[in-house]
């Protein structure tokens, strides 16, 4: 048998976080193999929504938490006494009965990582390192099944391991050119075909390489690359020029784009959209608005007829701190897709200048702040949280009681189909004999 | 290959005339109780040469030592398989003496019954000899190589078994042209640009689908001649690629209600389809020049398999004979490897390959 342990080598915090990943896309389905995964998911995802939130009436938080966090009413306890125990809640107790929590989960010091810490005390088994590692692997880039071998692990775990992630649907095992090829559709929810083809194309290496610059330039316009063969100095090859020009133009769900008289249509690049564990449903549309407002400035800063934007953070920050941009002969073209997803309006202050006014709600706002913060860290943040259960946690209890009645009732309803099984519909049809 | 000779040089004969060729098809019982298809015969050699209005039409070929049965039951079989595969004529080549009376039977019954020697007079006189072919499809090294794809590259199985079997018991064009389409998307997900093996085989599966374009473009073209707008086509073409306009709204009905809410406002359609349209109305300017498109695919896609490279010269015949093969080659081939969802570089292969083609 093969040593398991040299191969754990994560840090708590990304420890933490794939255990909230793999927690989220299990979404209350029990693995027998796994003890601390779903509970150290569950402390993250609990820590993570009552943030800063007043005192919680224990059974209130406690439907909460059963009803979107999928977290078993007969555990709650169990993990609510962890979060005690790391000091990110104090509990208010008659006897052994817990009446109310109250959240200290902090703000400046990262919840990932202190949970992390606590679960390594605890100690993963060989199995849950394994799933760890896997899907630590799958962040990076879609595989080769047969990459996953090299992890190190017994062969007998590896494809229980894998199983078990099919099964709990953060795992994906997808043909392309005749080789099967790992993707998970938590890093890669959007297109994960096409990365699935140009993972058994390039090999995962490479995608990763291309993710990793794009990541550090979020919004880098196609069009550039492929004329300065390079994003943001660093050079790429030809055959990579292809693999990026495949990203934009054969996924699904297209990049942002913008199109001026004078440079064209111009796709701009971002990484994979994450799914739920990191991008909350709920955040969706304010992830797309961040990235229209970076393509925006992109393209201003790197694409302008005229006067280029020197840095876009600046011009963000400045959005932020102001509400509005100077007018400029070239906003029109620029900020216009803006418009249309109502972040802002297009003002004309005459001569074919124009201005551009951010409308000031809470949904605009959190989309300059992630802007800002994919511009200057390239990662996402804070979009994890589900809104509505933020709301259910602080209104009184008949609202969750309500919500969790409705649920029960909607469950009933059709059930819909993806665009998937669509397509395999359509396929079956092809085939009918007529 | 059992009478190998025989086989190869009735192929040689049908590429002389530029009739699509087939080697060793299964043939299906039409009804069926078991779960799976079951083979009830096979044919040696066929081709498909056009009909006077474009249509492709069968040509069966049987080659045989034959030596515990009459050359009149060989007829006798050929002329069922005529019936049941509503074939037009079929050849029987054997390699012995025939009585003169069963070769005057088999003439009443559209079968042509030769020896080797009354066959070789009988080609001679009927295709020009003189005319200088290299064909990939003409050696037996590249049909050999062909066949070894399912046993190879075992989940293309389907692909192969499309071009050998399938195809060929299918009723009609318009089923022919669906159940390849679907077949190539089912199979999709095998298929490696970089493997040369699967090159061919999606090229030869693009040539056999080409075959049942073929048929419906000069089917359109005789009932409507040239359709006067898009409205007009999409409609004609959507009863007619489903089987009539009762069948079509039942399986447009049937897809809303389980389909997905953001695909009940589209219509049932082949993938595409505003791309599939373009491609007839554009063949139909010169619908017999797609006559040629399904050899000049094959050509091409055996030209691709990994046996000893050598130097070809019949694609350059075959596109000689009108400038809109070659044309109509590559539109076809961007359509088919767009719907078909494949990865990229086979679309860029295959329209490499036919422009390089003079």
């Amino acid at each position: 048998m093969q040593p398991t342990k040299s191969i754990f080598i994560m840090n708590f915090e990304d420890s933490a976080s794939k255990c909230h990943d793999i927690q989220v896309s299990l979404d209350g389905r029990e693995v027998p193999d796994f003890e601390l995964i779903p509970k150290v998911g569950m402390m993250v995802n609990l820590a993570l929504h009552i943030r800063g939130l007043a005192t919680i009436d224990y059974v209130q938080l406690r439907l909460v938490a059963s009803h979107y966090f999928g977290i078993p009413t007969f555990i709650f306890k169990d993990i609510i006494n962890s979060l005690a125990e790391v000091e990110f809640v104090s509990l208010y107790t008659h006897g052994k009965t817990v009446k109310s929590v109250t959240p200290k989960v902090p703000y400046f010091d990262s919840v990932y990582a202190k949970i992390g810490e606590y679960a390594d005390a605890t100690g993963f088994s060989e199995p849950e390192k394994v799933a760890l590692t896997i899907l630590e692997k799958l962040a990076q880039s879609p595989t080769e099944k047969s990459n996953i071998y090299s992890i190190g692990a017994e062969k007998k775990i590896l494809d229980r391991n894998v199983q078990i992630g099919i099964d709990g649907g953060y795992i994906m095992n997808e043909r392309a050119r005749g080789k099967d090829i790992l993707v998970s559709p938590l890093f890669f929810s959007e297109n994960y075909q096409l990365f699935a083809d140009l993972a058994a194309k390039s090999g995962a290496k490479t995608i990763q390489r291309i993710l990793t610059l794009i990541k550090d330039s979020q919004g880098w316009p196609l069009s550039l690359i492929e004329k300065t063969k390079s994003i943001n100095g660093t050079t790429v090859t030809d055959d990579e020029i292809a693999l990026i020009k495949r990203l934009a133009q054969d996924s699904v769900i297209k990049p942002p784009a913008i199109t001026t008289p004078h440079a064209g249509h111009n796709y701009f690049l971002f990484p994979p959209t994450p799914g739920n564990s990191k991008l909350n449903l709920s955040n969706k549309e304010i992830y797309e608005r961040a990235m229209a407002l970076i393509s925006s400035v992109r393209q201003g800063q790197l694409l302008a007829q005229r006067y280029p934007i020197k840095n876009p953070l600046w011009i963000l920050s400045s959005l932020k701190s102001t509400g509005w941009l100077r007018p400029t002969t070239e906003t029109k073209v620029q900020y216009q897709q803006l418009a249309i997803m109502r972040v802002g309006r297009i003002v004309d202050t005459g001569n074919g200048w124009h201005k551009f006014i951010l409308i000031d709600t809470e949904e605009n706002v959190r989309a300059l702040d992630l802007a800002i913060s994919l511009l200057s860290t390239g990662s996402i943040a804070n979009m994890e949280i589900d809104q509505e259960a933020r709301i259910a946690l602080q209104k009184d209890q008949t609202y969750i009681e309500s919500v969790v009645s409705a649920n029960k009732l909607r469950r009933k309803e059709k059930i819909e189909l993806d665009e998937q099984t669509t397509e395999e519909i359509d396929n079956l049809l092809l085939k009918a004999s007529l | 290959m059992k009478d190998r000779l025989l086989k190869l040089r009735l192929l040689k004969y049908f590429l002389l005339n530029f009739w699509y060729p087939e080697m060793e098809v299964n043939i299906n019982s039409k009804e069926r109780m078991s779960p799976a298809p079951k083979y009830i015969t096979d044919v040696d050699v066929l081709a498909l040469f056009p009909d006077i209005t474009g249509d492709l039409r069968l040509y069966l070929g049987d080659c045989k030592t034959l030596k515990n049965q009459s050359p009149i039951a060989r007829v006798l079989w050929m002329k069922g398989l005529l019936e049941y595969m509503k074939a037009d004529r079929g050849l029987i080549l054997l390699s012995k003496e025939i009585e003169k009376e069963h070769q005057l039977s088999a003439f009443h019954l559209k079968v042509q019954l030769f020896t080797d020697k009354d066959f070789e007079v009988y080609s001679k006189n009927t295709t020009d000899y003189l005319l200088e072919i290299n064909a990939a499809l003409e050696l037996e090294d590249n049909w050999l190589e062909f066949a070894t794809a399912p046993k190879k590259f075992p989940p293309l199985t389907g692909l192969f078994e499309y071009g050998r079997t399938i195809f060929w018991n299918e009723d009609n064009s318009r089923q022919q042209l669906r159940s390849g389409i679907h077949q190539l998307r089912i199979s999709r997900r095998e298929l490696n640009p970089a493997t040369p093996l699967h090159q061919a085989l999606v090229l030869n599966h693009l040539s056999l689908v080409a075959v049942a374009l073929n048929n419906i473009i000069v089917h359109i073209f005789h009932k409507y001649l040239l359709p006067d707008t898009k409205e007009d086509l999409d409609r004609e073409l959507k009863i007619f690629i489903y089987g009539g306009i009762e069948n079509y709204h039942l399986l447009n009905e049937l897809r809303k209600r389980i389909a997905l809410p953001s695909t009940e406002e589209k219509d049932l359609e082949l993938p595409q389809w505003n791309s599939f349209l373009e491609l007839i109305r554009t063949s139909l300017e010169k619908p017999l020049a797609f006559n040629l498109v399904p050899l000049l695919l094959k050509e091409i896609a055996f030209s691709l398999l990994p046996t000893a490279p050598k130097a070809y010269n019949y694609a350059n015949l075959i596109v000689k004979k009108n400038p809109f093969i070659k044309t109509y080659a590559i539109r076809y081939t961007e359509y088919m490897c767009d719907a078909g969802g494949l990865p990229p570089e086979f679309k860029e292969l295959f329209v490499n390959k036919l422009h390089s083609i003079s």
